[in-house]
Parts: C-alpha cells; sequence; structure tokens
C-alpha cells in the first residue's frame, strides 16, 4: 500500500501539489489523469523520492520513502529516459540491473519472456546503444525495466506515449497480465484516456495540484465522467 | 557475463560487487562518449594534445632541479620553491575550477534503483579522484623530491604536496557545485587571483613567505602531512554531507540558479527580424551555462591587453606596430573569437526553427552579425583604459574593430560553416569539446594572417599609420559590401541546410 499524507510541494512563488491524504490499496491498478501541469509527474517523482516534499510524506509498504531505502527493492518504475544509461545496449542495460537487483541470468530471461512480442525483435540482441533506439523502443525498454526486478509496485509515466498502436495494446495486456500473475500494484499517468480507463480499478483527476475526482467503478462510466470533465463531450 | 552474474551472498561482497559494477559502467561510459565514438581523427587529436602536455610536465619537472640550481642565488632551492608553492597551488584552484568535472550528475540515473544513495554519492566522489589532474603534481614534484631533497625526507615532503592537492580537489567538489552555475564563482577566483599575484608582483606582501614554513617544516616531520591529510578527510566530509544533502533531481539539474529576469536589449529591437534574432541569441547566450560562460571568458581575455602594452620589446616598434595592431584585432574580438568559432553550433537544438521561417536562416546570421558588432563595440569601450599606454591604441583598436566587423567576422562564419556539429548548451564550458572540430583550430589562422597580409606591406613600405589606414579602408569595403558577404554565407547554409539539419538533430 501506499499513503500519501499530507503531501505538498512548493517552489518559490506556487504550490504544484496540495494532496492532503491518498492511499493506493495493494494489487490496485491507479490512474492518474490531468491536464499538462497538473502535477502528475512531481507526484511520481515525490513517491520515487526523487525530489523533496515541501510537507509530508509518502510511505510505501509502510516505509517512509525519503527516510529509508528499503523500498526501492519492490517498486520498479519509468518516468523518462534519465532512468536509463544510454551509453549501453538494452542487454548490457537488463544485465547491469540483474546485477543491481541480485537475479541470475536465467531470471532475466524469464522476466524478459512475456515482453518478446512487446519488444518485436528490435530491442534483444541488437548492437545499438539505448542513446540511438528511436523513441518508441527507448519506452519500451524502459518499461522492461520497471518489469525487472519482480517488483510489487510499478509506476510509469505515460507509458502508451510514442508507442505503435499495436504496442499499446501488447502493453495493456502486460500490465493486466502482471496483476493477476504477480499482484502488482500499478500507478500510471496518461493523456489516452480510453487505454487508462481500461485497465484502471480507480482514476485520480489532478487540477493544479489538487486532487479533484476520485472515481472506481466500471471503465465506460469513469471515462464518460473524463471526457465530460477535458471537453470532450 | 560470467562476473556479473556470479552468485553474492554475503553483504560486504555485494558492497564490493555494487562498487566493481558502478566502476565497470563508467569505463564503458567514458568509451563510449559520443565525442569519442562520432570521429576518430578527432579523438587522436585530443589523444595528442593530452600528451602533448603530459610531455611539457615532464620536460619542466625534470628540468626544475636544475634550474633551481642554477638561479637560486639566496637560499637553497627547496625553500625558494617551498616559498612559491602556494602560488602554484592557487593556479591549480583556478584550473581545476574549470577543468575538474562534477561527478554528480551520473546520479540520476541510479536515484530509483536499490543501490543505497550513501553508497552511490561515496563511490562517485571518491572515483572522482581518479583524474589526469591528481597526476599533475605527482609528476611535476617527483624528480624535485628525489634529486633535490632526497630520501625520507622528499618522500614525505612529496607526500605532503600531493594532499594538498587532494585537499584541492575535494574543495573543489563542493565550491564547484555550489558556485560553479554563478558568476560569482568565476569572478571571484579571478579577483582573488589577482591580488595575490599582484600583491606579490608589486612587493606589498608576499603570501609565499607567509606558508613556506609549513613546507619547509614537511622535509623534516611528518606532521604537516599529517596535518593534510585531517585536512583531506575534513573537506571531503563537508562534500560528502553537502552532495548528501542536495542529491535529489532537482538540486543536480545545472543552471537553474541563474535567471536574468528583463533581459532584452530593447535596442536590437529596431533592426527588424534580424533584431528580433539578435535578441532571441542575446537570452540564448545569458541562458545557457556555456555560452554565458564563453561570454564572460571573453571579458577576461581583455586583460591580456596588460600582458600585450606593457611588454617593452614589443612596444619597440613604435606607439604603432605589428603587434600592437595584432593586439587590437584580438581585444576588440574577443567576444567575436569565443562565441563566433562555434558559429552555427550554438543553435543546433533549434535549427530546425530556423529552417520553419520565411528567411529564417538569412535573419539568423544578420541577427548574429547584429548581435556581435553590439557586443564587440560595448568591448572596444571596455578597452579605453588602454590608452594609459597611449592614446594611439585607442586608434588601432577602432581601426581593428572596423577590420572585424567586415573581413573577420564573415571569414569566421564561412569556416565555421565547414561541417558546424551540434553540441548542448546546458553542459559545461571549458573543455567541452562538443561543437569543437578541425575548422575551430584552423580558424586562427585566417584570423592572425589576414589582417597582417593587409597591414605590412602599407606598414614596410610607407609608415604604421599607412597601414592602419590600409586596415580601415578594407574594413570599411567589407563593411559597404556586407549583404553580398553575408549572401555567401547564407548561400552556403542554403546548398548544405539537409546536412546541417539531419547533423544537428544528431540522425547518423
Amino acid at each position: 500500500m501506499i499513503e500519501i499524507i499530507s503531501v505538498t510541494k512548493k517552489y518559490v512563488d506556487s504550490t504544484v501539489l496540495d494532496i492532503p491524504k491518498l492511499e493506493i490499496p495493494r494489487n490496485q491498478c491507479f490512474g492518474l489523469v490531468g491536464n499538462n501541469g497538473a502535477g502528475k509527474t512531481t507526484l511520481f517523482r515525490i513517491i520515487l523520492d526523487l525530489i523533496p516534499t515541501t510537507t509530508g510524506h509518502v510511505r510505501n509498504e509502510g516505509h517512509i520513502v525519503s527516510k529509508t531505502e528499503e523500498w526501492k527493492e519492490f517498486t520498479g518504475a519509468y518516468l523518462d529516459e534519465h532512468m536509463l544509461l544510454s551509453y549501453l545496449t538494452p542487454d548490457e542495460y537488463f544485465e547491469t540491473l540483474a546485477k543491481i537487483y541480485n537475479l541470475s541470468a536465467e531470471d532475466v530471461e524469464v522476466r524478459l519472456e512475456p515482453f518478446k512480442e512487446l519488444f518485436n525483435g528490435e530491442i534483444r540482441g541488437t548492437k545499438k546503444y539505448i542513446r540511438d533506439l528511436s523513441k518508441g523502443n527507448v519506452k519500451k525498454v524502459g518499461i522492461a525495466a520497471a518489469f525487472l526486478g519482480n517488483p510489487s509496485v510499478i509506476l510509469l509515466d505515460e507509458p502508451f506515449e510514442n508507442l505503435d498502436p499495436s504496442s499499446q495494446i501488447k502493453l495493456k495486456k502486460l500490465i493486466e497480465q502482471a496483476k493477476v500473475d504477480q499482484s502488482c500494484t500499478f500507478l500510471i499517468s496518461s493523456h489516452d484516456l480510453d487505454h487508462v480507463t481500461e485497465i484502471s480499478d480507480r482514476i485520480v483527476l489532478l487540477e493544479k495540484g489538487k486532487v479533484i475526482k476520485d472515481m472506481k467503478g466500471s471503465s465506460e462510466m469513469m471515462e464518460q465522467e473524463l471526457k465530460k470533465y477535458f471537453g470532450a463531450e | 557475463m560470467g562476473f556479473i552474474f556470479g552468485s553474492i551472498n554475503s553483504s560486504t561482497s555485494k558492497f564490493q560487487g555494487m562498487n566493481r559494477l558502478l566502476f565497470t559502467l563508467w569505463w564503458k561510459k567514458s568509451i563510449r562518449s559520443v565525442a569519442f565514438s562520432r570521429s576518430l581523427i578527432w579523438s587522436v587529436v585530443v589523444a595528442f594534445f593530452i600528451l602533448y602536455i603530459f610531455a611539457n610536465l615532464l620536460l619542466i619537472a625534470f628540468g626544475l632541479p636544475f634550474i633551481l640550481e642554477e638561479n637560486v642565488k639566496s637560499g637553497t632551492p627547496i625553500s625558494f620553491l617551498n616559498s612559491k608553492l602556494i602560488y602554484f597551488f592557487l593556479i591549480e584552484f583556478i584550473y581545476r575550477f574549470f577543468i575538474q568535472r562534477m561527478p554528480i550528475l551520473e546520479m540520476e540515473h541510479y536515484l530509483h534503483l536499490p543501490i543505497r544513495r550513501s553508497q552511490l554519492i561515496n563511490y562517485l566522489l571518491i572515483r572522482s579522484f581518479i583524474s589526469p589532474l591528481s597526476l599533475i603534481v605527482l609528476i611535476l614534484f617527483l624528480p624535485f623530491s628525489i634529486i633535490t631533497i632526497g630520501g625520507w625526507a622528499g618522500v614525505i615532503w612529496l607526500m605532503t604536496i600531493f594532499t594538498m592537492s587532494m585537499v584541492l580537489h575535494a574543495m573543489m567538489l563542493w565550491f564547484k557545485q555550489k558556485f560553479g552555475d554563478a558568476v560569482v564563482g568565476i569572478f571571484g577566483i579571478a579577483l582573488l587571483s589577482f591580488a595575490s599575484f599582484g600583491a606579490a608582483y608589486y612587493g606589498y606582501y608576499e603570501i609565499g613567505i607567509l606558508v613556506a614554513p609549513f613546507f619547509e617544516y614537511a622535509t623534516q616531520s611528518f606532521i604537516p602531512a599529517l596535518v593534510s591529510l585531517i585536512a583531506l578527510a575534513a573537506f571531503y566530509y563537508n562534500a560528502l554531507t553537502y552532495y548528501k544533502k542536495n542529491s535529489y533531481i532537482e538540486s543536480l539539474s545545472s543552471g537553474r540558479k541563474f535567471q536574468f529576469r528583463n533581459n532584452s536589449l530593447g535596442i536590437l529591437s529596431r533592426f527588424g527580424l534580424a533584431g528580433e534574432m539578435a535578441n532571441a541569441e542575446w537570452k540564448l547566450i545569458m541562458r545557457h551555462k556555456k555560452s554565458r560562460n564563453y561570454f564572460f571568458i571573453s571579458l577576461l581575455f581583455l586583460l591580456y591587453g596588460i600582458m600585450f602594452y606593457d611588454d617593452p620589446a614589443i612596444n619597440r616598434g613604435g606607439p604603432v606596430n605589428g603587434f600592437r595592431v595584432f593586439a587590437g584585432i584580438f581585444l576588440t574580438g574577443s567576444f567575436l573569437i569565443q562565441y563566433g568559432q562555434l558559429f552555427l553550433s550554438w543553435n543546433s537544438s533549434f535549427f530546425d526553427f530556423y529552417m520553419n521561417r520565411k528567411y529564417g536562416v538569412k535573419a539568423l546570421l544578420e541577427g548574429k552579425f547584429i548581435l556581435l558588432s553590439f557586443i564587440s563595440f560595448v568591448i572596444l569601450l571596455l578597452t579605453v583604459p588602454y590608452i594609459y599606454y597611449g592614446w594611439e591604441i585607442l586608434l588601432i583598436n577602432i581601426v581593428c574593430l572596423i577590420f572585424n566587423l567586415g573581413i573577420t567576422i564573415h571569414i569566421f562564419i564561412y569556416f565555421t560553416l565547414w561541417k558546424p556539429k551540434p553540441m548542448d548548451l546546458t553542459k559545461g564550458a571549458l573543455f567541452n569539446y562538443e561543437g569543437v572540430g578541425l575548422a575551430q583550430f584552423l580558424l586562427i589562422i585566417p584570423l592572425m594572417i589576414v589582417p597582417l597580409i593587409v597591414y605590412l606591406p602599407f606598414s614596410i613600405l610607407m609608415n604604421a599609420y599607412a597601414g592602419l589606414g590600409a586596415l580601415a579602408l578594407v574594413g570599411v569595403t567589407g563593411l559597404i559590401f556586407r549583404d553580398t558577404l553575408l549572401n555567401i554565407s547564407v548561400n552556403k547554409i542554403q546548398k548544405n541546410k539537409y546536412d546541417i539539419a539531419s547533423s544537428f538533430r544528431q540522425e547518423l
């Protein structure tokens, strides 16, 4: 379970995030939506302790994220390409992560097996460095890396962006599979209302750093409500 | 593969394994750096340059004992060197400020992984000590410590000096991270060095004498070595705490602290579209670390004038002479030379923007021309105090400015359009060779030769003022035909626009 407890984030002249309380129970697929600048990425960065909060704190399975680092063992994330080592080939990067997570070569193969379809033969075995891959393929490497450490919590920022339609569908299947097989908790931000409502059990809508809607229910219902907010209908 | 997947059980071996892994990654990163892999010739040139510097160091190092032996009249060579060591460390502090790399940016790739933050920071800080900079002291003073001092005294003395150099490294880790982005840093350092060297030169007080006993004592006792080791530990601890406190990605990103608010140069807007481009270019310069440092360094270059004008040997040729003309070209062109050598590369990330505008490339070039003229003119005003060395200097500098804006600038533009390279403006300034290619090396040749080709024949056959007149005439002609000359470069860009744009987009 992830608990966000009276978290605010202020910069000199503005408050970018203000969440009094938000709990994400285990095995939930949590979708985060909102317009640009709503604070989605900021929230993810705070959950990952990449930026400090101004007040409040975040607990991940009971660990306060800014105080301990144990939670990193079971938390996988891909927010942007800074999380990669762009001078390695994808295979080298996976090997490096295996070392960090203490996985064997066989473990890596098992963990990456479900990604075979998503990779489409363009990731494994290539001699190209990550920095020379296309944006979509870089994203695929990052997402696979987030899954690699056998995590129980996975954060993905805009995972569908830059992926082609068939890759988007494959990725959705992967997320649903991991939810069932490993009872993973997912936190996913997206602008793609169709996809995010389809996979999420719950959707939270951010506006200017505040939670203004917290929805659970059928994906059709959530999608309709969101489209109303975003002015599509 | 084997060692990467080796089974690791105890926590100590995991700790060491992690350090080894991080070290392997660093090695891969170094040999795979973009600059290395893009051009073989370029890496050969850089390697050659580094070898050359180290060869020079060796030469000085082995010469030092004998030079001091012969030339030091009062006191021993050892006490003489000890009294000058502080100046060496001052210089070391300055070059470390510019060259030493901050290891910490790499952190952002690891922060989300289960590696302990303190281990990561410790590793990065300790690794940063492995650098050619750390060797300089050893190379420079090893022969002296063996030949002149000798024995255990020499070993302990060298150890002390080496530890002092490491203290500077640890100090710089903190200093540069904290002040590196601020102008205060550069100017503070410049001030410090001018104050101490100036004071020693004019004999007000000699800080060298003040600290000499410390190094003197180092040849007799291990206490100074111990003291410097303690200082090293203290400064390392200081850097460590500072980095731990600031290890969030928002504090890692550079250039954030430094912002000009209202920094449009209103006067430029009078020149239409090109003026707008000039204005945008000015903001580009002020809002990026690399360009900003180039700008301030070009201001520091103006101090070279003291060297040029103060030297009696140079002034033997009369108030107007070839050296002073060269100095004029160099001083009034200081920003042109610094900034102009990477002409289009400054805009490499935004080149598609200009491609997309009607007459965008032409306006960009005109804008740069206007801005360079404007800044060069300001620089001319800054050189006015040099009339202390004779009013002719102002005359020479005005003529040189006209020549620079009429002719030199076009030569620069034309040459830099030969395979311009992309670069990342947010990365550091000095010794960051991104964007630099062979063209930048060759540029210095026309820069020095062309004005002299114009000046020398007239000054030799008639007199120095005739030479100046010729320079002015050619310069004015260049100004009159500015559009024609500029169009040559515009056409060159138009012809190669697809190549340039694709190289800027880093498409291979």
